[in-house]
């Protein structure tokens, strides 16, 4: 028994330190250690992180890094670990930098990588008391996926510009007979993503918003006025401009219906394209900025952080973070990410080759906004602008209902800040 | 060889001693079930968001809330759905199989393993596989209705045909656990009390409804209480089939507690709610358990 327990003993105080691993030192014959990295990203933007990732560990041969994708398990997965203040070494923060990993990242002011961010994101990445708590390594700029060839079979030369004009294209579109909107529902992601982009067209940047920017902020917002932006989501359904099983289709259709010209619109950001290509790299595809809510106002882009990492400030390894987002804001690196998966980037001065430039250009003077719920919302309303979109499409809803649930789940959140 | 002894002699020196082989099931019972019910009920009185290391109490708000909020009762309407209804399908698919399968005929062990092995799958896996039967576009299920000519439909985009539609799958995928039940049931009837009946001239309805019945009443117990059980927590195939929509629709409790606790980023409400399925899920379980205790003594005692 004594025999048995001396040796159980011994073996622990073998194993243990070798499990802990994950101590990190730099010393002079350069770094040594191995460190977690965590993102939800999927394909291409995940294989090309990966690359960077291995060039690193090339430099570095005594640097072992673990990157791993948790895909659509992602949020939930950061929540459970953030409850239990474990987190990876470098992690994803998919535009939540500021509102909900903050309180766990190291700010990164103070590192040369930090000068060089993009004027147009560096506000998303940047807590009130102007720390900057991520790196981007690509940004977005989205409004709504479009297939250029049916566009102008329809008869169009510009993409519609204001709402009412949207609706028009739809109409002409639908009778081709091609599907107008392309919606999956048994993800309601599609739907929540739909009305985030139209809310900072028709409750922000409007010439009619007023105040509701700062009634939003303080809690003060008279959600009534969010009905345009459901309604948004029962026009299209109403006047037949979404696919019969709007509320039943799987996510994993999207990319096929876009590569193969099945589908005119879609409500998704440029990876969507970029995957798309993959399936048929001659789909007509697009990006069109946001149609403008009435006639005199203006069209916007939606955009933001995209793939952006930041460092758990409590990370054990923080040199060795340190020294891999150092070497993945290495101008050539960003440059690879952009290029594979088809975005810009987050860094100025990155001369990348993107196949939309032209298109974008076109709508040079736009002006980029944020995603509504990650500004002017609370951290949560995501989950509720899901359920109402599903509910919404599925017709178990009604619009001033959908109002009122926006505005309890609003409430209830802001008591939690 | 000596420590074995001392050991050996300390347990049998005091009966009360014997009771120290169970604490390694205590010490599991309390960290993995005491704890986190007890843990639960502390956030249900809190607004934490779930991942935040700071929250504040909010007295009883959560269970106030949860009275006047749809989709609640929603979800505990549908969980009622597949509670009781998956329990009633389940029920007589399994004594009907259980009693086709007991008469011996050349494929039998073969047909049981095919009616039992869906049982053996994950529910996430089962409603996957149904949702590619289901679904609009290339669903097995509108294929064979384009064949004959009829118009596709969109089986899952009503709320109240998905629920149904996810209680039948529900039974029909776990109706293998029930046959199993009966069958070690109907095996361990006497063949005595059917011969008499026979010789007394019952016919097969009569063998059927006086002897089989009351003879099944403890199998029936237990595969009630397992299946209601089983619907009541369903969760997997709902995440799967519809993952609670359209809307909220389709939710049951479990799924519902899920989707609030992780997405919508309510864990004091979500825990609430949770209280509430398992006060639930209790209440029905005592009552039916006195209630077929009751009907087993009614016939056996």
């Amino acid at each position: 028994m004594k025999k048995f327990l001396v040796f159980m003993l011994i073996s622990l105080c073998i194993i243990l330190p070798a499990a802990a691993g994950g101590s990190s030192e730099s010393s002079d014959d350069g770094l040594h250690g191995s460190l977690t990295v965590a993102t939800n990203a999927s394909s291409p933007t995940f294989e090309a992180v990966e690359h960077v990732i291995e060039l690193f560990m090339e430099e570095n041969p005594g640097v072992e890094v673990e990157y791993t994708t948790y895909g659509s398990d992602y949020e939930n997965l950061m929540k459970a670990r953030m409850a239990a203040n474990d987190l990876p070494d470098v992690f994803a923060t998919h535009g939540w930098a500021v509102n909900r990993y903050a309180e766990y990242l190291m700010p990164l002011n103070d590192l040369e990588l930090s000068s060089r961010i993009a004027p147009s994101v560096i506000n998303t990445v940047t807590t009130d008391d102007g720390s900057i708590v991520a790196m981007p390594i690509t940004m977005e700029q989205s409004g709504i996926i479009y297939n250029k060839t049916f566009l102008a079979e329809a008869g169009w030369d510009h993409v519609p510009r204001t709402l009412d004009e949207f609706y028009q294209c739809c109409e002409d579109v639908k009778a081709l007979g091609i599907t107008p909107v392309y919606v999956t529902g048994k993800d309601t992601r599609i739907q929540a993503n739909m009305m985030d982009i139209m809310a900072v067209s028709m409750l922000i940047t409007c010439n009619e918003a007023g105040d509701n920017a700062e009634a939003l902020y303080n809690g003060t917002f008279d959600w009534s006025k969010w009905a345009p932006v459901s309604g948004f989501i029962t026009e299209l359904k109403d006047r037949g401009f979404m696919n019969v099983d709007a509320t039943t289709a799987d996510p994993i259709y999207t990319q096929e219906k876009l590569a193969f010209g099945e589908a005119m619109f879609n409500f998704n950001n440029q990876a969507m394209i970029a995957s798309a290509w993959e399936l048929n790299p001659d789909a007509d595809l697009s990006m069109m900025p946001v149609p403008a809510f009435h006639e005199d106002d203006d069209q916007i882009w939606i955009g933001g952080e995209r793939e952006c990492y930041g460092i758990w400030k409590d990370s054990p390894n923080r040199d060795l973070a340190i020294a891999l987002l150092e070497f993945m804001a290495r101008p050539e690196n960003v440059k690879y990410v952009c290029d594979m998966a088809g975005m810009p980037a987050g860094f100025v001065d990155i001369d990348s080759e993107q196949k939309l430039a032209e298109d974008y250009a076109q709508f040079a003077d736009l002006q980029i906004y944020p995603y509504f719920d990650r500004e002017w919302l609370p951290s949560g309303m995501w989950a509720t602008m899901r359920t109402i979109g599903g509910a919404l499409t599925a017709g178990e809803m009604s619009i001033e209902e959908s109002c009122n649930t926006m505005k309890d789940s609003y409430l209830a959140l802001m008591a939690q800040q | 060889m000596k420590k074995k002894q001392n050991l050996g002699s300390f347990l049998s020196s005091d009966p009360r001693a014997l009771t120290l082989l169970t604490l390694p099931a205590v010490i599991l019972f309390i960290s993995f079930v005491v704890v986190p019910i007890i843990s639960g009920i502390n956030i249900s009185f809190t607004n934490w968001n779930g991942y935040s290391q700071s929250y504040s109490y909010v007295g009883f708000d959560n269970y106030r809330k949860m009275v006047s909020d749809p989709q609640v009762w929603t979800a505990f309407r549908n969980t009622l759905i597949y509670g009781f209804g998956s329990t009633f399908i389940q029920t007589i698919l399994g004594l009907s199989f259980a009693m086709l399968l007991c008469s011996k005929f050349f494929f039998r062990s073969a047909a049981r393993t095919v009616i039992y092995l869906p049982a053996m799958v994950a529910q996430l896996i089962i409603g996957y596989i149904w949702y590619f039967i289901v679904t609009y576009e290339r669903g097995a299920l509108n294929d064979i209705l384009v064949l004959f000519g009829a118009d596709k439909v969109d089986w899952m985009s009503r709320g109240m045909r998905a629920v149904i539609i996810i209680t039948i799958i529900n039974s029909i995928a776990y109706c293998g656990k029930t046959m199993i039940i009966f069958i070690a049931g109907l095996q361990a009837i006497p063949d005595m009390y059917k011969e008499a009946a026979s010789i007394d001239g019952a016919n097969g309805w009569q063998t059927f409804r006086n002897i089989t019945i009351p003879m099944l009443l403890p199998a029936f117990t237990t595969s009630l209480v397992l299946n209601i059980i089983g619907g009541l927590k369903m969760f997997g195939l709902v995440v799967a089939m519809t993952n609670g929509g359209p809307g909220y629709a389709s939710h049951s409790l479990s799924s519902l507690i899920n989707n609030l606790y992780f997405a919508n980023q309510q864990a004091g409400y979500s825990a609430a709610v949770g209280m509430f399925s398992f006060a639930f899920i209790v209440i029905v379980n005592v009552l039916l358990n006195k209630y077929l205790q009751k009907k087993e003594m009614q016939y056996n005692g």
